[in-house]
């Protein structure tokens, strides 16, 4: 078992490093890896597979697979097949295809890890290959907003490493099992740099611009695959503290309530979509024991929403309204869109019902109401005019399309129970009744080309120090 | 020794708010390397709570007061990592450096955003 689940995690590094010597095999390496993780995380899931092992020494080094897991190993092997299928026949270079595989090894290793050492180690190399992402397209602009990512993720992994650190000291091993009788400040620093990397409230504000400048398929990427990546170990360490747990609802919260209200206002469709997805992690982290299927269901339908709004023309949604979106781009918008609403027969519905089912009944009151802002925003697609295309969609993004409302129309086996029940069945059905009133009403004209200065490198880094004191407080 | 871990916190929050105030991308990018620096100094230092003698068996005794190996190593790792981003964002500011000369954040800022 130990060193089967070894040889899974080397593949993808192994594969993504001889494919550069091999380029003609690169797609045909990237489809087999992609195809194996899909196995293996079905695997996990279907056999319900729980076990942990640790790989050296005392020092706390293992890993740690459950159905959790298996949820966000699925996620990862669909969005790099959607990626790999919308690229197949664009001409990217190996090096792409290098940066794919890499991205995958490295998520994968993320969500089977169990100590803050292999956690380090991947979701640093994470941040480098998302660097490399973003600056593909040779422009100053994408460049700027890569090293702008860079630096961000990496001052918050050296805090990071001060917390590992001070988890050390005290107790000898790298262990996510030891954190707690660690100092306070010890887990406010980890805390604080998985809450940056996992792009959860205020210090998820270096998203939204990311996902303006980068291309498309990136966007969708960074979506499906690297912002799971780092929210996961935040639900690995609220399954583990119940303090924890409560410090990371609380910001849950937040991130709900800011993400609905911007993503409300924002002009441009990609903001608007980058808004949402800080509001829809925080769904993810604030029922843990929910967040693999949450995060599967979001996972698929950001991407395929971030793949679809690489074909249009025009981003902001007044030249939308005016000049409209080819038909089936616009139903594929409306499909992922509805899914993260949580209409019944996708994905979203069950995710979010099992979702709630964790949580107080205050807390499912409030989080029903931010639903119908949810709900807003997407049922804005709907009001957008649609034109049939002449020219055919591209294969390539059609497939990709396919996979992922396929992916989410399939996620519904994670949950069937949802549906056995007339009362959460009638409210989901609400939710897009209201947001298409509200959109009726004229919800639009609040949308403004405001960007806040939040979103500069400065207070992106600033930021960081006001929430390491108010996590300390916290934790104290 | 209660100093030596101070001025290696002091070394971390220096970096850290440097990396704020200063203006210039290339500065930004040295005091992120002072902080990482800082970081680095503090896994050594806290290698040095079980004893200062290098973790090397020399035969004989087992008992004496040796450094923690484990940390050491551990920031080997972080210390490659770092060195790989540093030269990724010099090389990035060098690109960045042909249109915008001065480097200067808040004018990058202002033109990218």
């Amino acid at each position: 078992m130990t060193a089967l689940a070894i040889a899974w995690i080397l593949l993808p590094f192994v594969a993504g490093l001889m494919l550069y010597l091999l380029p003609p095999l690169a797609r045909s390496l990237t489809l087999a890896i992609a195809l194996v993780s899909l196995c293996v995380g079905l695997g996990i899931i279907i056999h319900q597979v729980n076990t942990s092992f640790v790989l050296l020494d005392s020092f706390g080094i293992s890993l740690r697979i459950d159905p959790l897991s298996g949820y966000f190993i699925v996620t990862n092997a669909l969005v790099i097949l959607a990626a790999l299928l919308h690229t197949w026949q664009e001409g990217y270079r190996a090096f792409f295809y290098v940066l794919l595989c890499l991205l995958h090894g490295c998520a994968n290793t993320v969500f089977i890890a169990a100590d803050f050492l292999s956690l380090y180690v991947n979701i640093e190399v994470l941040g480098i290959v998302v660097f490399l992402l973003i600056a593909y397209p040779p422009s100053d602009r994408s460049l700027w907003i890569a090293l702008r990512y860079l630096m961000v993720s990496n001052v918050a992994m050296l805090f990071y490493l001060i917390g590992v650190a001070l988890v050390y000291q005290t107790n000898h091993t790298f262990a996510f099992s030891a954190l707690m009788p660690a100092p306070p400040e010890a887990v406010a620093m980890i805390l604080m740099a998985l809450l940056a990397k996992g792009a959860i409230f205020v210090s998820g504000l270096w998203l939204p611009q990311t996902n303006v400048v980068a291309a498309p398929i990136v966007a969708a990427l960074l979506a499906g695959i690297v912002e799971n990546a780092g929210v996961f170990s935040l639900t690995r360490l609220s399954l583990l503290y119940s303090d924890i747990a409560d410090i990371v609802r609380l910001f849950a919260f937040a991130s709900i309530f800011f993400g609905s209200v911007f993503a409300l206002v924002a002009d441009d469709v990609r903001r608007m979509l980058s808004f949402s997805t800080l509001g829809q992690l925080g769904w993810v982290i604030i029922a843990p024991a929910a967040a693999g299927l949450y995060a599967l269901m979001h996972g698929l339908a950001k991407a395929s929403l971030f793949l679809s709004v690489g074909e249009l023309r025009h981003y902001r949604l007044s030249e939308l309204r005016q000049e409209g979106l080819p038909r089936p781009v616009a139903i594929a918008l409306m499909i992922a869109g509805y899914g993260i609403v949580g209409v019944p027969f996708l994905a979203g519905f069950p995710a979010k019902v099992l979702t709630l089912s964790y949580l107080d009944p205050w807390q499912q009151g409030l989080l029903y109401g931010t639903g119908f802002l949810t709900a807003t925003i997407y049922s804005k697609f709907l009001f957008l005019p649609r034109h049939s295309s002449k020219t055919l969609m591209p294969v390539g993004y059609s497939a990709a399309t396919m996979v992922l409302l396929g992916g989410l129309f399939l996620a519904n086996a994670g949950y069937m129970e949802a549906y056995s029940s007339g009362m959460s069945l009638l409210r989901a059905f609400l939710l897009p009744l209201v947001g298409c009133g509200l959109v009726a009403l004229g919800v639009s004209r609040w949308e403004s080309p405001w960007r806040g200065a939040w979103e500069r490198l400065e207070h992106l880094l600033g930021v960081m120090l006001l929430l390491l004191l108010g996590l300390m407080g916290l934790a104290l | 020794m209660i100093f030596l871990e101070a001025s290696v916190f002091v070394t971390i929050l220096v970096g850290f708010l440097a990396t704020i105030v200063k203006k210039n991308l290339l500065m930004k990018i040295v005091t992120m390397d002072v902080m990482s620096t800082g970081v680095v100094a503090l896994f050594v230092v806290i290698a040095t709570h079980s004893g200062l003698v290098t973790p090397i068996a020399r035969g004989g005794s087992f008992d004496t007061a040796y450094a923690d190996p484990v940390p050491q190593a551990v920031i080997l790792t972080a210390i490659v990592i770092g060195l790989s981003i540093q030269t990724l964002m010099l090389v990035a500011a060098m690109k960045l450096a042909r249109d915008n000369p001065t480097l200067e954040t808040p004018e990058i800022d202002q033109k990218y955003l």
